[in-house]
C-alpha cells in the first residue's frame, strides 16, 4: 500500500466515525484510522485519534485491541508512564483475558525503560510460563531472566554530582569520566595559579579580571557539565541494560507465542 | 425506436457530466465540515481537492474554495488559502468572510500590497463592511510605518460599529506608540562606544549591557596598562590581556551600533503583532 492510500484510509475510517450508528462502529473506525496513521509514523495523530475511543461499550476483545495499540503507541513515543497505565486499565477492566497474552512482552519492556526492575523480571517469568515450548526450555530462559535481573544497573545522582564539583573534578570523577575530570582539575587550577601569582606581582586588574574571571567560569561551569555527565552516564547504562532485553523479548515474542 | 435512442442518448449525456447535486454533495461537505470542526485540516483539505477534481455548478464551486480557504488558513497555510479565497465569487454568502480573511492572510504574510488591493477590491455598498475596509486600510498603514495615511484614514473612525470600536481605539494608540519610538543612529552608538566603551550601549536603550560593557572593558584596559607598567613590550602577559582588550574593545562597538537596531526592530515588532491583531479580531466577530 503506498503513502497515499494510507492517507485516504485514515480518512475513510474517519468517515465511519462521522457515520457511525454506535459506539462500537465510532470505536473501530478510531481505531482503523489509528494503524493508518501508524502506518504513516503518524503517532501523535493515531493517539489523537485512539483518545476519541469510549470504551465503556465495546466488547473485551475490542477493548483489548485499542487499549494494546494505545500501550504501543505510548511506548513508541517514549510515553513509558502512560504506556504503563494502559497495562493497568486492562489489569483492572480485563482481568481475565487470555488475549492479553499477546502484549505482555510490551509489558516488559515497559517496566524496563520504568526501571521497575523487580516487577519486571516477575512479569518476564509469568510470561515465560505461557510459552508453547517445552519445560526444558522454558527453564533455561527462566534461568537467564534471573541472571539479567541480578545484575541490574546502578545510576548517578546529578545533584551529588554537582555538589561535588565543588572540588573540580570530582563530579566528572563521580559520574565516571575520569579523563575529563583531571582536564578541569588541571585548568581549574591553572586558573587559581594565575590569579595567585598575579597578585603576588601586585597585576591586580590583571588577577580579578583573567584570573578570577577563568575560574568563576570553569569552577560553576565544571559543576554543570558534571551533571550533564552524569545524566549522560545514566542513559548510557540503561541503554546497554534494556536494548539486549529488548531484542531477545521481541524475539522470543515472535518465537514462542503464537 | 428513433425516440427512444435520443432518449437514451440524452440520458447518457446527462449522466456522464457527473454532476453531483443535492443530498450527494451536501453529505460530503457535511463530513468535511465535521473534519473541519475535530481539526482534522489536512485531511479536510485532502477530501476538499477530490470534490474539487469532479465536475460541479458555480455554487458548489463556491462551497469548496471558501472551505479549502478556510482549512488552509487554520493550517496556517495562508498563501494558498488566501489563493482558494480569492476564488470565491461576490455572489457567494460567504464572500465578504473570503475577501477579509484574504487579505488577513496577505497581512500576516507581510504582503501588505496585495492585501491592500484585495479589500480595495470588496464589492459592498454596506455601510459597516465599507467602514471596515477603512479600518483594515488603516492598520496596513501603521504596518508599514505610514502615519500620514493612518492620520488620514483614522478620521474615518467613528466608533459607530461594535465590532470594531474598541479596536479603533487601540490603532490609535498604537499610532501614538510608534511615533514615539525614537529613531537612533547606529552609527552614533559606535562612535560613543569607541570614545567611552558601553556609553553607545546605553544610547539605544540597554542600560545593563552598557553599564557592564563600561565596567568590563574598562577593567581590562585597566589590565593590560598594569601589564605594560610591569613589564614593557617585552612582557607576554601585556600580549595576552591586550589582545583579550581589543577584542572585548571592538566586540562593544560592533555590539553597540547592532543594538540600536535590534532596540528598534523590537519596539516595532511587538507593536506591529498587537496591530495585526487589533485587525483580526473584528472579522472573528462579524464574520
Amino acid at each position: 500500500m503506498q503513502q497515499g492510500d494510507y492517507a485516504r484510509a485514515a480518512i475513510a475510517y474517519e468517515y465511519i466515525v462521522y457515520a457511525a450508528p454506535d459506539a462500537v462502529t465510532e470505536a473501530l473506525g478510531c481505531l482503523g484510522k489509528a494503524r493508518a496513521y501508524k502506518r504513516m509514523q503518524d503517532y501523535e495523530g493515531a493517539l489523537k485519534s485512539l483518545s476519541r475511543v469510549n470504551y465503556r461499550p465495546l466488547s473485551d476483545t475490542l477493548h483489548y485491541e485499542a487499549r494494546s495499540e494505545m500501550a504501543f503507541l505510548l511506548y513508541l513515543t517514549g510515553r513509558f508512564a502512560e504506556a504503563d497505565q494502559q497495562f493497568k486499565q486492562m489489569d483492572f477492566f480485563l482481568p481475565n483475558l487470555e488475549l492479553k497474552r499477546q502484549t505482555y512482552y510490551l509489558r516488559v519492556l515497559t517496566l524496563n525503560e520504568l526501571k521497575r526492575w523487580e516487577e519486571a523480571a516477575t512479569a518476564t517469568r509469568e510470561w515465560i510460563a505461557w510459552f508453547d515450548a517445552p519445560q526444558a526450555t522454558k527453564d533455561s530462559l527462566d534461568a537467564m531472566v534471573v541472571a539479567w535481573y541480578e545484575d541490574v544497573p546502578r545510576f548517578k545522582k546529578h545533584k551529588r554530582a554537582e555538589v561535588l564539583s565543588a572540588f573540580p573534578g570530582l563530579g566528572h570523577w563521580y559520574a565516571g569520566y575520569f579523563g575529563e575530570g583531571a582536564v578541569s582539575i588541571l585548568v581549574t587550577v591553572g586558573a587559581l595559579g594565575f590569579a595567585t601569582m598575579n597578585v603576588f606581582l601586585g597585576n591586580y586588574l590583571t588577577a580579578f579580571t583573567l584570573g578570577s574571571g577563568l575560574l568563576q567560569m570553569f569552577w560553576f561551569g565544571s559543576a554543570r557539565r558534571a551533571r550533564f555527565l552524569a545524566k549522560k552516564k545514566n542513559y548510557e547504562r540503561l541503554r546497554n541494560f534494556n536494548n539486549p532485553i529488548r531484542e531477545r523479548v521481541t524475539d522470543w515474542h515472535t518465537l514462542w507465542l503464537h | 425506436m428513433r425516440y427512444c435512442l435520443v432518449a437514451l442518448l440524452l440520458i447518457c449525456t446527462l449522466g456522464s457530466s457527473a454532476q453531483v447535486t443535492g443530498n450527494g454533495f451536501a453529505e460530503r461537505l457535511s463530513f468535511v465540515n465535521h473534519l473541519t470542526n475535530n481539526e482534522f485540516y489536512n485531511e479536510a483539505v485532502f477530501e476538499l481537492e477530490r470534490l474539487k477534481a469532479e465536475t460541479f455548478g458555480p455554487q458548489q464551486l463556491d462551497s469548496i474554495h471558501y472551505l479549502l480557504g478556510w482549512n488552509l488558513h487554520m493550517n496556517e497555510q495562508l498563501r494558498e488559502s488566501s489563493g482558494y479565497f480569492s476564488k470565491v465569487s461576490t455572489t457567494a454568502p460567504f464572500y465578504l468572510k473570503s475577501a477579509f480573511l484574504g487579505g488577513m492572510n496577505y497581512a500576516y504574510l507581510g504582503e501588505h500590497q496585495l492585501a491592500r488591493e484585495q479589500w480595495a477590491s470588496v464589492a459592498s455598498e454596506d455601510l459597516k463592511i465599507k467602514r471596515l475596509v477603512a479600518f483594515e486600510q488603516a492598520g496596513l498603514s501603521l504596518l508599514n510605518e505610514d502615519f500620514a495615511a493612518f492620520d488620514s484614514l483614522q478620521q474615518d473612525f467613528t466608533g459607530a460599529h461594535y465590532a470594531f470600536a474598541s479596536e479603533e481605539e487601540k490603532l490609535r494608540s498604537y499610532r501614538k506608540k510608534l511615533g514615539a519610538v525614537k529613531r537612533k543612529s547606529p552609527l552614533l552608538a559606535g562612535a560613543m562606544s569607541a570614545i567611552v566603551p558601553g556609553t553607545g550601549k546605553m544610547y539605544a536603550g540597554r542600560m545593563y549591557q552598557g553599564l557592564f560593557s563600561f565596567v568590563f572593558v574598562g577593567v581590562l584596559a585597566g589590565a593590560t596598562y598594569e601589564q605594560y607598567r610591569h613589564g614593557g613590550l617585552s612582557n607576554p602577559q601585556f600580549y595576552l590581556v591586550g589582545s583579550l582588550f581589543s577584542i572585548f574593545y571592538v566586540g562593544n562597538i560592533y555590539g553597540s551600533v547592532y543594538s540600536v537596531k535590534v532596540k528598534r526592530t523590537e519596539q516595532y515588532e511587538a507593536l506591529k503583532t498587537e496591530v495585526l491583531f487589533n485587525m483580526h479580531v473584528p472579522l472573528r466577530t462579524i464574520f
